[in-house]
Parts: structure tokens; sequence; C-alpha cells
């Protein structure tokens, strides 16, 4: 297999996009309140953490994956079923994603579609791009990011200047006591956590030694732009956007400059590109992990399978908005589990046999 | 309906199976299969209206401790 090389700025923008695109839409921290923008922070210290850890283990094992160290490290059999669990991790996230972007549009631009059109020609799409590899992934986002970015930016500073928004709202801190809070944290930690995907890519980063920034700045990165975005939703609805599914979309159909309405739809287009490089991204990666652990030298051949797989899932996966809400704290303890868990475990597990310092 | 999805896994055989077969890629037609199969095992019955259960059913049974404890009162 030709050796496929991303530069560490590259490497560090897919985070970026893996984390915001999704994040950005259904944002995560709104169920702490008034403490949205304080979960978000909050969060950062785990999202670190699991930053810290895959970017040590993936220097300690130079040119190996996630999938590949968890089988040096625990052996075969436990290996394998390990870095399984891992591999579900990632088509279970695959699939959620899609469940993201199919339920958004369906609710938002085209009412009334039904959701698997949607995502069928997103998964196509996806396809398309993944089979041409993590290069040319890496390089639509390099495009595409600093879109999203600027977006982002542009509507919140809008917003803030709109007659209805008071950062007031976001006082009293902690009005509900500390569970609120909490619960916000583990939901915008699981976000955050998804820096786990760059056990993955850490062997395409070329220089390597940068791994450990990499992982930071990304994770640092989309934990300010999930603080700013979070203080915008609460400037503006205060203690209600926890009853908003789409909060941050909520809140930019409200703009409205000199009698010029829906710019919603700009902005959410520009979004919706960022949950698609996401699932390419991810589609590319489980590909690329399923061919190690059944241990292939390509994977190309791997990626329309996977897409049916992640699509089947994708419409089951939750039946409504709803059912999101009453159990997105049950998901986030699996997706904390296995991208913060299981690296600690791993990482013990070096530390105790001896391959952490060679 | 199912027509239709059979169609797809047609064409999706088409255009990945001959190429392997044809450099002997034997191991890698195995996992190529497994694939498949599972994701077929998820799709038609989905067309057939059959209830394919979510993988959120064992989550949200393990993982409700830590969604009680996290559930502001």
């Amino acid at each position: 297999m030709a050796r496929v090389k991303i530069s560490p700025l590259q490497g560090a923008m897919l985070l970026i996009t893996t984390i915001t695109s999704t994040a950005i839409i259904l944002l995560p921290g709104a169920i702490a309140g008034r403490d949205a923008w304080l979960a978000s922070l909050v969060g950062l210290a785990v999202g670190l953490a699991v930053a810290v850890i895959i970017s040590f283990l993936g220097q300690r094992f130079p040119g190996k994956t996630i999938i590949e160290y968890t089988e040096i490290l625990l052996g075969k059999f436990i290996g394998k079923a390990v870095s399984a669990l891992f591999l579900t991790f990632f088509i279970y996230l695959a699939a959620l994603t899609l469940w993201d972007f199919g339920v958004f549009i369906s609710n938002s631009l085209l009412v009334g579609t039904p959701m698997v059109a949607i995502n069928i020609i997103g998964i196509l799409v996806a396809v398309y791009t993944a089979r041409y590899g993590l290069e040319v992934i890496a390089r639509v986002n390099q495009i595409f990011l600093p879109l999203i970015i600027i977006s982002v930016v542009a509507a919140s500073t809008i917003i803030f200047t709109m007659p209805n928004t008071n950062l007031s709202n976001v006082l009293p801190v902690l009005e509900n006591g500390i569970k609120p809070l909490l619960a916000g944290t583990a939901k915008v930690a699981d976000w955050l956590g998804e820096a786990i995907v760059l056990g993955m890519v850490i062997p395409f980063l070329h220089p390597k030694k940068n791994a450990q920034s990499v992982a930071m700045m990304g994770v640092l990165i989309s934990s300010i732009i999930l603080t700013l975005v979070s203080l915008v939703v609460v400037a503006t609805f205060g203690a209600n956007s926890p009853t908003l599914f789409f909060p941050f979309y909520s809140t930019v159909l409200l703009i409205e400059i000199s009698r010029v309405l829906r710019l919603d739809v700009v902005i959410t287009t520009i979004w919706i590109i960022g949950a698609f490089i996401k699932i390419s991204f991810l589609l590319y990666i489980i590909a690329h992990g399923t061919a190690q652990w059944f241990k292939l030298d390509k994977h190309n051949f791997l990626i329309l399978p996977l897409a049916v797989i992640i699509l089947s899932l994708s419409l089951i996966i939750l039946h409504s908005v709803t059912e999101y809400e009453n159990i997105s704290l049950q998901i986030s303890g699996y997706l904390l589990f296995i991208s913060l868990m299981l690296p600690a475990f791993l990482l013990l597990t070096a530390v105790i046999t001896g391959r952490a310092n060679n | 309906m199912v027509v239709l999805v059979v169609l797809v896994f047609l064409v999706i055989i088409a255009i990945e199976v001959p190429g392997l077969v044809k450099e002997k890629m034997w191991r890698e037609l195995t996992a190529f299969a497994v694939l498949l199969l599972f994701g077929m095992t998820l799709s038609i019955p989905q067309v057939l209206g059959m209830h394919v259960p979510s993988p959120n059913v064992p989550i949200e049974l393990i993982f409700k401790p830590f969604a009680e404890w996290l559930t502001p009162k």
C-alpha cells in the first residue's frame, strides 16, 4: 500500500471537524441549562485526558494504529476482542453521525422527506470520498473547516448583537445544583472523547513527533467553539435551552439582517458539509481498521459493505429525537467507556508490562 | 423494495468481487463476504417490515445506573 501521509495541521483539522460538526448541531452541553458553557469547559479536561493517552500510546508504538497495538499489548485473543470493541465503537459512531445528519436535515431543511432518502445520499457521497483515501479527505477538510468556523463565529457575532440576546442569562451559575452540570459535562466529554479517532490517524502523521500537540490543539479548539456556541444559545434562550432539539439551529433561525430572513439555509449547508466529512473520515478509519483486524493489505473493497452496515444501523439506531434525548446519557456512558476507560486501561497495561518506556 | 435492495447487493458484488477473484485474494474475499452478509441481515429484515433490535438496547441496559446517577432531579 502506498504510504499515506498527512500533515499535523491536517490531522488537527480532521479532529476538529470530527468533534464540532455534529456537536454544533445537537449541542451536547445544552442539557445543563444555563451552565452549558461551563459544561463545555469542564468537559475539556476529559477530552484532553483522551488526547494525551492516545498520543502517548501512538508514540510508543510508532507506525501502529490502535487496532494493532491493542493486540500487541493484550495478546492475541483478548487483544482481538478489545480491538473489536474499538471497531464496533467506530461503526456505532458513524451510524450515530449518519442518524444526526438525516434527522437534522429532515427536521430543518427538507421537512417531510423520509430519513432513508437523506441517509442514502449522505453515505453514497461518503463512500465516494472514502475510496479516494485519507489524504483527499484531509484536503477537502482543509478547505471546508475554515468555512465552518467562520460560519459559526459570524452567526454567533450577529446573534450577540441582536436585541433579545442578553449575556446576563448565563447567571445564576449552578442554579439547580451540580447534577445538571455533571450531565452536561458527560455529554460534552463524550464528544471531545472522539479524539480517540487519532488512534487510527497518528501513524499517518508526518512529521511524527507532533502527535501530542495535534491532539491537544484539536480538542482545545473544539472545546472553544463549543463554549462559544453554548454561550450564544444560553444568552438567547436562557434556562429554556434544554428543551430545544437543535439549540444552535433554533438560535440561527432568529437571525434577521435588515429584513433578510432564513440565513440559516446558508449556515446549515456549511454544517452539513462538516457532517459529511466526518462520515467519510469515519468510514475510511473503519475500513482501514477492519482490514487490519482481518490482517489484510488493502481496504478499499471493504468500504461498500461497511457503508451498507452503517446505513442500516443509522435507520434503526434511534427512532426519534425524543428517544435520543431520553437515552443520550446512556450513550454518553458507552462512548466515554470506550474512548476514555479502554485507552486508560491500555496505558496501564503498557506501564505494567514495561512497554511504556523503550 | 426487496428486489431493489437485493439489486444493490448484486451491484456491490459486481463492483468488488471480480477484482478480488482475479488477484486470488481469498482472505480478502472472506472478510468481504462476512461484512456483506452482516449488512444483509441488518438491511433485508428492515425492508420486509420486521423489527430489527437497535444496538442501543444493550447500551441502555448496561449504562442505566450511570445515566440515573447523572439525571437532574
